[in-house]
């Protein structure tokens, strides 16, 4: 078992260790916890991708304002990092969640397959409202999956020939043949569709039981 | 590119049982995965070991739901008591005390689940074809109970499929037209398409509970408690295992606490009703 992290908290009594970093080109920096007020994770089996929402006290502009310092042995300041947003279109947040047990991280108790969450979203929108007191700010996130925003974003060049010719090598020539021999199977059709606009970008992987289609 | 997957998605039809299938990115297992209802339904029990399956990822435990019951007293053990899901210990599972449950609409049964008339021309034979029997609703009924309900808990699991005369004299239908070539395709745009909209309006039911990252939607939670063995048609509906459709987990930290609201249909009784 690992210690417990220093960006743990109690939730309901149980134990989590807590991470949000903001992502852009240039910057990444860890948000403090004590900056989020809520993160809402909406899961549909009728959706390919989750989606979400973060809720951070933003009184005072403290989000724009935040810099991450970094210091020496000697507690000297070394250097100072601050983000600035859409710059790049590109910002994107990892979340981290994972449960622990009191001595910290324990596979056995919490297998990482069934427990732990990881994600990397794209921000895709961003609201800001203010309370009564003068400076109480609260701003929102409003996130969907990296993967999802790629495959919004991009348009590139496929067909099925594409996937038959991955799957025979080069013994036929697709542009001499006929259609039918150009088809693929609809589940082997997503599987290359999906690894092709991804796989600069992300990890492909696929379920062993992955269903092939008619 | 998204719009394409779902093109694509749209007319897949499962090579091993011709379900429609699921097409979701699990960020647990970092891994993409394409899995029809039917294969989901045949992992939430292992009959012959009586255990529950690697589907089902939760059970609740239904407090004081109404009044006794003709089982009196008596613990209930129907219909999860081979898988040991209603028992003593069941009464320590996580407790479901406020939920909301609705039953699938009359509109939508009207409206969806209904026989689908399948027209295509093949372009290449110059040939019409107009297909009857598969779309037909008694053998959408019939596949429904297949797919789903038959391979759940209780000595008679039953499909909850709202039919009646008008639909089986098929005065009530739709005719829909298809450009698929072959028969198993042409399944998507009518059995299938029914199929999907009777599992979608099932009887759903809501509820919120402590949060728990393991809850994922297309998982199982299985609801137990005391009036399970009435024999009422409630309880037929209400006990058993439920198909989470939607999961959202709020953590407050601001306030410490974490939950998850969650919303699960259920297709089927656990006996006839």
């Amino acid at each position: 078992m690992k210690d417990i992290p220093d960006n743990s908290c109690i939730l309901n009594d149980n134990r989590y260790t807590v991470k949000f970093t903001l992502i852009n080109t240039n910057t990444s920096i860890d948000l403090p916890l004590g900056l989020v007020k809520q993160f809402v994770l909406y899961d549909n089996l009728y959706s390919i991708f989750q989606t979400g929402k973060l809720i951070i006290d933003n009184s005072g502009s403290s989000l724009e304002n935040f810099s991450s310092t970094e210091m020496n042995e000697l507690r000297e300041q070394i250097n100072s990092v601050s983000y600035a947003f859409n710059s790049d279109n590109n910002d994107y947040l990892e979340v981290k969640i994972i449960p622990i047990t009191p001595k910290g991280e324990d596979a056995v108790t919490f297998p990482p397959e069934i427990f732990n969450m990881h994600f990397v979203f794209s921000v895709y929108a961003e609201e800001e409202y203010t309370a009564n007191k003068a400076n109480d700010k609260t701003k929102v996130f409003y996130l969907r999956d990296g993967r999802a925003e790629k495959l919004l974003r991009s348009n590139i060049e496929w067909s099925t020939s594409l996937a038959v010719q991955r799957q025979i090598g080069h013994k036929i020539n697709v542009s001499q043949v006929s259609n039918k021999l150009r088809s693929i199977h609809t589940g082997y059709a997503l599987k290359h569709l999906i690894a092709t606009a991804l796989q600069n970008s992300y990890p492909v992987s696929f379920a062993n039981d992955w269903d092939i289609g008619i | 590119m998204i719009d394409d997957i779902e093109t694509i998605l749209d007319k897949h039809i499962s090579f091993n049982n011709l379900d429609n299938c699921v097409l979701r990115w699990n960020n647990k297992r970092s891994e993409w995965s394409l899995k029809s209802f039917t294969q989901m339904f045949d992992e939430v029990l292992n009959k012959e070991e009586k255990t529950f399956g690697s589907r089902v990822s939760d059970a609740f435990h239904l407090h004081g739901s109404s009044t006794l019951s003709k089982g009196g007293a008596n613990l209930a053990t129907k219909p999860l008591h081979e898988f040991s899901g209603n028992t003593i210990l069941s009464q320590q599972l996580d407790g479901l005390t406020s939920y909301q449950f609705l039953n699938s609409a009359n509109d939508d049964g009207v409206n969806s689940i209904i026989s689908s008339i399948v027209h295509n021309y093949n372009y290449q034979d110059k040939q019409f074809d107009v297909e009857c029997s598969d779309g037909y609703i008694d053998n959408v009924e019939q596949t429904f109970q297949e797919f789903y309900a038959g391979k759940m808990a209780g000595q008679d699991p039953t499909a909850i499929f709202p039919t009646n005369d008008d639909k089986k004299r098929n005065l009530i239908r739709k005719h829909v037209y298809t450009d698929a070539i072959m028969r198993e395709e042409r399944l998507r745009a009518g059995r299938n398409n029914v199929i999907s909209r009777a599992l979608a309006l099932s009887p759903g039911m809501s509820f919120s509970s402590k949060g728990g990252t393991h809850r994922d939607a297309g998982d199982f939670v299985i609801i137990s408690g005391e009036d399970a063995n009435s024999g009422k048609r409630f309880a037929q509906v209400m006990y058993g295992e439920w198909l989470m459709t939607n999961v959202v987990h709020v953590f407050m930290f601001d306030r410490e606490d974490y939950s998850n609201t969650i919303t699960c249909i259920k297709p089927h009784t656990y006996g006839k009703v």
